[in-house]
């Protein structure tokens, strides 16, 4: 027989505190053209906006709820405020002018701090609108522009954002991609310039606060020829009993020779419907790694995708889902290789723990004209008791002879013989499970910046703690 | 067109590997085929189909087997009893020539401690070129301690619609060994629905395929873990050139229960021009912790160490690829215990 392991689920107290009414305007419950016109009004958007909101209404009601992945049936859109302006008229560019809960929420999250010690620019969002936003002066003086989205599509850079805003993820892609278009509000814009190579990252942190809201910022992100970037996302909520909604969308373009890392840290409440969007298309040469970590939301659709559209450039993605009670987390990556040399590379872990279910999902497309190209996928996956579930789901659709695809994935559960291994050199039970999840997590630690490694590690800490019963 | 061949758990929709399209109707008209049986094997003739046979699942899915009981079709049963090890195969002849629209359900009952062999060939002996269609259905009970292996060597036209349907179950230290050799067609659907019920029941599948002209190849495998200690291994080889399309799915499903199942699929995918277009989907679906299980897929060209060695020893490049397809195949029919059907593979 067996011996049987518990595992606690996280302790999100630290994500988990609110102040209440902190918004100063919201629109109403459900999604109507109404309340889409509101959204464009409050957000003095240009015509050609407020008609792409409608359009996008459009395709979403015209858009059937996808028939994959986890139930949605606690999802109704008819109680979600899908705009939530909080008690701040408008972007500050420094802490002390933005509004003391506010302010204190993002000092509990450690944001401010961060920024001192180890990034070159915040950006700061709550529930709807972007509340700080700030880049060190260095880093502005060489060209880099970050800030909010609504700032870019209002000021000089207005053509770009016309020109890139939802082209990479357009409306008609899925249900909740028209929904963003419908209702989108805040985000980032990142834009850097040719041959500027930024050693310290720019970070975006998302904070939903309202009961029964939707977040749907949009990120675009722009890095031209012979540059590099390293982006970290991070995201949390504290937990209400009704359902919240994040529906994000986020666009990279990656020009000739450049690098973007795209980290993320997703850490939702329990209630929350993550459905998010991520896609990157890279040119000649240039690369995008993806970090991600997932261990909030109550269901997870979350799939970045890599267009590799330029000959030889390069896909990584490195990720981690932990899946505990009440949670349906379905995450993974899509790749499409369309051009020559091409190559993708693919590492996931997921642990499923008291009854969470984790899915890996992914696909690989090799087009007709990628010759040469490489992908390699490999996924684990960790049962750490009876009565969780762990699914993978992969795909490979292959047009091109000379390609060289490789996949591999394996499941199972924590080794008896490494455990007993461990606890004969000292280590408790519970330290040796401990250090075993946290070893199968490596993966997405080690390619973290130190300070965001450590708070990961510390959520595996939290979640092993008492894990014998 | 009825949907076959469904994925047990679905994907994105753009990628069209969700479930196949199949025309919604079955031929009434038995194929009458050609058998040589040892004396062990009993034939139980003709029979209708009765609830217990439509309760077996197989590859192909529930909306065919509907069709399938509405169609008035009878059932070949036959059944080896309780501790007979039939050392001789059984051969069946299917001649799918042109012009032709039939169907053949067979049902093979192997008792207790009961082991048979069954080999079926599925060929157009006209060399015909002319539009046919072809439903063979085969469902088996595989006893406690007993074992069936299925051979089928399929060689049909460019213009047979050949749907090839399997599915039964085994029970406890039973085992299911299917080989499946396909080298001609012109759209192919094929399943297997093994249902390991049994305490260390096993299922072992081999297939090779080599894909030319137009052959559409559509694939459905599900090996469902129920039993403690059971085991699966679905290794899929094959070779593809022309404008052939296939799609492989194969399923791996682990149930809450079958504590130290262990489950393996394995692909590996020779492509031999820009024109083909190769889909593979492989799950594994786990409700239990204290299972292993993995699948592994390897598409694409030859490796290029082995390229080098082979040409170091004067073999050209495209003599290289010939000779590796025709071992993938080689190594598929090297399963095959008899003989004479080795021999007769080669011919082919």
């Amino acid at each position: 027989m067996k011996e049987k392991t518990q595992v606690e689920d996280i302790d999100r107290s630290l994500y988990d505190f609110r102040f209440e009414d902190a918004d100063a305007y919201k629109v109403s419950e459900g999604l109507t053209e109404e309340i889409v016109s509101q959204i464009s009004e409050e957000k003095h958007d240009p015509e050609w906006m407020r008609d792409f909101r409608l359009k996008s209404l459009k395709i979403y009601n015209e858009t059937p709820v996808p028939n994959w992945g986890p139930s949605l049936d606690g999802l109704d859109m008819d109680n979600i405020v899908t705009y939530v302006r909080p008690n701040t008229e408008r972007m500050h560019t420094s802490w002390e002018d933005v509004p003391d809960d506010i302010k204190e929420t993002f000092d509990r999250l450690g944001i401010p701090e961060a920024e001192r010690k180890s990034l070159a620019g915040v950006g700061a969002q709550y529930d709807s609108e972007v509340v700080y936003h700030n880049v060190r002066d260095e880093v502005a003086a060489q060209g880099v522009v970050y800030t909010d989205i609504e700032s870019a599509l209002n000021g000089e850079y207005a053509d770009m954002i016309k020109e890139h805003f939802m082209k990479l993820v357009p409306p008609t892609d899925h249900k909740f991609a028209a929904l963003h278009g419908a209702v989108w509000s805040g985000g980032s814009f990142v834009y850097v310039p040719k041959g500027v190579h930024l050693d310290i990252p720019l970070q975006s942190y998302f904070r939903l606060n309202a009961k029964g809201a939707g977040q749907f910022e949009h990120t675009l992100i722009i890095v031209e020829d012979d540059a590099y970037l390293h982006f970290i996302e991070g995201c949390s909520a504290p937990k209400y009993n009704v359902a919240n909604l994040h529906a994000g969308c986020v666009e990279l373009y990656i020009g000739n020779r450049s690098t973007l890392r795209y980290s993320t840290i997703e850490n939702w409440s329990k209630n929350m419907y993550n459905l998010n969007t991520k896609r990157a298309i890279c040119k000649e040469d240039a690369k995008i790694e993806w970090i991600s970590g997932s261990f909030g939301s109550h269901v997870s659709y979350l799939y970045p995708m890599s267009v590799l559209n330029g000959a030889r450039s390069r896909s990584e993605f490195t990720g981690v889902t932990f899946a505990g009670e009440g949670q349906d987390l379905d995450t993974g990556t899509k790749v499409v290789h369309n051009a020559p040399d091409t190559s993708s590379y693919v590492n996931t872990r997921s642990i499923s723990k008291s009854g969470g279910i984790n899915t890996f999902r992914s696909s690989v497309v090799i087009g007709k004209n990628a010759h040469g190209a490489k992908s390699a996928v490999s996924c684990e996956s960790l049962m750490v008791d009876d009565i969780s579930r762990s699914d993978t789901i992969p795909a490979m659709d292959v047009r091109c002879a000379d390609a060289d695809v490789g996949h591999e994935a394996k499941i199972g559960r924590i080794s008896d013989d490494t455990v007993f291994y461990l606890m004969s050199r000292g280590l408790s039970e519970e330290d040796a499970k401990a250090l075993i999840v946290r070893g199968f997590a490596d993966n997405v630690s080690k390619e973290l910046p130190l300070e965001y490694a450590v708070e990961m590690n510390n959520l595996i800490s939290l979640e092993m703690k008492g894990s014998i019963g | 067109m009825m949907k076959v061949d469904k994925l047990p758990v679905r994907t994105w929709e753009w990628l069209l590997v969700n479930e196949a399209d199949l025309r919604d109707e079955v031929s009434s008209e038995t194929h009458e085929y050609t058998e040589k049986l040892p004396v062990e094997i009993e034939d139980l003739g003709l029979h209708n189909i009765e609830k217990s046979y439509s309760e077996y699942r197989t590859g192909l899915g529930n909306e065919l087997d509907e069709v399938i009981q509405d169609s008035g079709l009878k059932v070949h049963n036959y059944r080896v009893k309780e501790g007979l090890k039939v050392n001789t195969p059984a051969y069946q002849d299917f001649d799918v020539s042109g012009n032709t629209d039939r169907a053949s359900l067979l049902f093979f009952d192997v008792e207790e401690n009961a082991s048979c062999t069954v080999i079926q060939f599925i060929t157009a002996k006209d060399g015909s070129e002319e539009p046919s269609h072809f439903l063979l259905q085969n469902k088996y009970h595989v006893g406690k301690n007993g074992k069936l292996t299925l051979v089928q060597v399929q060689n049909l036209g460019s213009e047979c619609e050949f749907v090839n349907d399997c599915g039964g179950e085994c029970d406890d230290n039973a085992n299911f060994h299917r080989i499946q050799l396909i080298l001609g067609g012109g759209k192919t659907y094929s399943g297997e629905f093994c249902e390991l019920c049994g305490r260390k029941s096993s299922f072992k599948c081999d297939i090779g395929y080599k894909l030319t002209g137009s052959h559409r190849l559509d694939m459905n495998y599900v090996a469902n873990h129920d039993g403690q200690n059971s085991e699966s291994d679905i290794h899929v080889s094959g070779v593809m050139a022309d404008t052939s399309y296939k799609l492989f799915r194969g399923t791996i499903d682990f149930h809450k229960g079958c504590a130290g199942a262990k489950g393996a699929e394995l692909e590996e995918v020779l492509l031999m021009d820009d024109t083909i277009v190769n889909k593979t989907v492989p799950l594994i679906l786990c409700d239990e912790e204290d299972v292993e299980g993995s699948h592994g897929a390897t598409i694409g060209q030859l490796d290029e160490n082995l390229i080098f060695y082979m040409e170091s020893r004067g073999i050209k490049e495209d003599e290289i690829y010939a000779l590796m397809a025709q071992a993938k195949i080689d190594a598929v029919a090297g399963l095959i215990e008899d003989e004479s059907t080795k021999e007769r593979i080669s011919r082919l």
